[in-house]
């Protein structure tokens, strides 16, 4: 437990934290251009809420916490030079999704590719080297329970493409987990 | 294990609440400790600067250059009634008739100032130890003050030792002056000027109070040839 911090202020950040964790997790990992960026980032904004908790000017809510977060995704990649955010509400569209809804048919079942083996550094370390959309629809998909549409939803993106990436990428890990225990 | 569980634990090791919740807790614990030192360093930086400003500052204050000519070069130590310390001298006055006082005819060239017409000289005696009588002469003192008796100038000399007296100086880097190659220190606390230097193989102590510097330097003048 830190010792700078006093228990008072401790039990109010816990609450405020704890109550707002997982939107604001899930806004930062939608808006970030590489999903390795996420806990550095998601770690300053909360830094940010315990200097502003002795504010009584302020008043700390999920709204504005996720204010915080926009600044300082903005901030973490204006000052460490990382890849501009393309928004993808900018309609910007990769021509090889439209090639994946061509070649693949559109019934096919993600659940019966089965990651045979279980290395979690390993898949994360794959993830987050693949496209940024591609660690997002693994993010909502698998941990934060969302459907395919609301995915498509969610990223502007239609849900032949969300199916898409994840029966490769999960096909791709499949064969690169296997020959790795060979 | 299904693949929603195996994609879940790799999120949730990466994004575990709990886990975040404590490294945000350590970097704010090391960023406090590091404004802390910044903020240490900092001040330490500025009291330095502040002890030497103070320092330059009083150094200023203590020497105060005044006059300079040719064969002179006066430089005053300015004290504080904290670095004159008071003491009990043991001695005793004896009024000295003016026929056996010595230096009669350099006193007579001395520029006293006008107002201070009158005149009183006296021996300073210490106690002799073998018999407890106050007949070791220290020093003469002539003294030279106006009607009022607020203006004075105050010679103390002797031929045999420094004179004895009833405070002393305690400051660092006393600045010397000089009058036609002679030594000589010059303090003033307030309106008192006190001088000491030796000249003819005599030892002068000299008291003004009242005195311009002006009238100082005059009188200084005249006595060191």
């Amino acid at each position: 437990m830190s010792k700078i911090v006093n228990q008072e202020t401790l039990n109010t950040f816990d609450k405020l934290y704890y109550d707002t964790y997982q939107d604001v997790l899930k806004h930062i990992v939608i808006n970030t251009s590489n999903i390795d960026d996420v806990k550095d980032i998601i770690q300053n904004v909360y830094l940010d809420v315990l200097k502003k908790l002795g504010n009584k000017n302020i008043k700390l809510n999920k709204s504005y916490i996720i204010g915080i977060a926009k600044n300082k995704i903005k901030d973490y990649y204006r000052f460490n030079y990382k890849v501009k955010i393309t928004s993808l509400f900018s309609g910007i569209r990769d021509s090889k999704d439209i090639n994946l809804v061509d070649t693949l048919d559109a019934n096919i079942d993600i659940e019966k590719i089965i990651i045979e083996k279980q290395d979690i550094n390993f898949i994360w370390r794959y993830l987050k080297k693949q496209k940024a959309v591609i660690a997002k629809i693994f993010f909502l998909y698998y941990y934060m329970d969302y459907n395919i549409k609301d995915i498509s939803l969610e990223l502007h993106i239609n849900e032949s493409n969300v199916k898409n990436y994840l029966y490769r990428t999960l096909n791709k890990l499949n064969s690169l987990m296997k020959g790795k225990g060979e | 294990m299904s693949n929603k569980q195996i994609m879940k634990d790799v999120f949730d090791n990466e994004f575990n609440a709990n886990k975040i919740r404590n490294q945000i807790l350590l970097k704010s614990e090391k960023k406090t400790k590091k404004n802390m030192i910044k903020f240490l360093q900092y001040a330490t930086f500025l009291f330095v600067i502040a002890i030497v400003g103070i320092t330059i500052f009083i150094n200023n204050q203590q020497a105060n250059y005044i006059y300079s000519d040719v064969t002179s070069n006066i430089i005053i130590n300015k004290i504080n009634e904290f670095d004159l310390t008071k003491l009990d001298a043991d001695i005793k006055f004896e009024e000295i008739n003016s026929v056996n006082l010595p230096w009669n005819d350099m006193f007579n060239n001395i520029n006293i100032p006008k107002d201070l017409d009158k005149f009183y000289g006296y021996g300073v005696y210490t106690k002799n130890d073998s018999n407890n009588e106050y007949n070791i002469l220290d020093s003469y003192v002539y003294e030279y003050f106006n009607l009022d008796n607020n203006r004075k100038i105050k010679i103390t000399f002797s031929n045999t030792n420094k004179s004895i007296r009833d405070y002393f100086f305690d400051i660092d880097d006393v600045k010397e002056s000089n009058i036609n190659d002679n030594k000589l220190i010059v303090y003033q606390s307030e309106d008192i000027y006190f001088t000491e230097f030796k000249y003819n193989e005599y030892y002068f102590d000299i008291e003004n109070h009242e005195i311009t510097t002006d009238e100082l330097i005059f009188i200084l003048k005249s006595i060191i040839k």
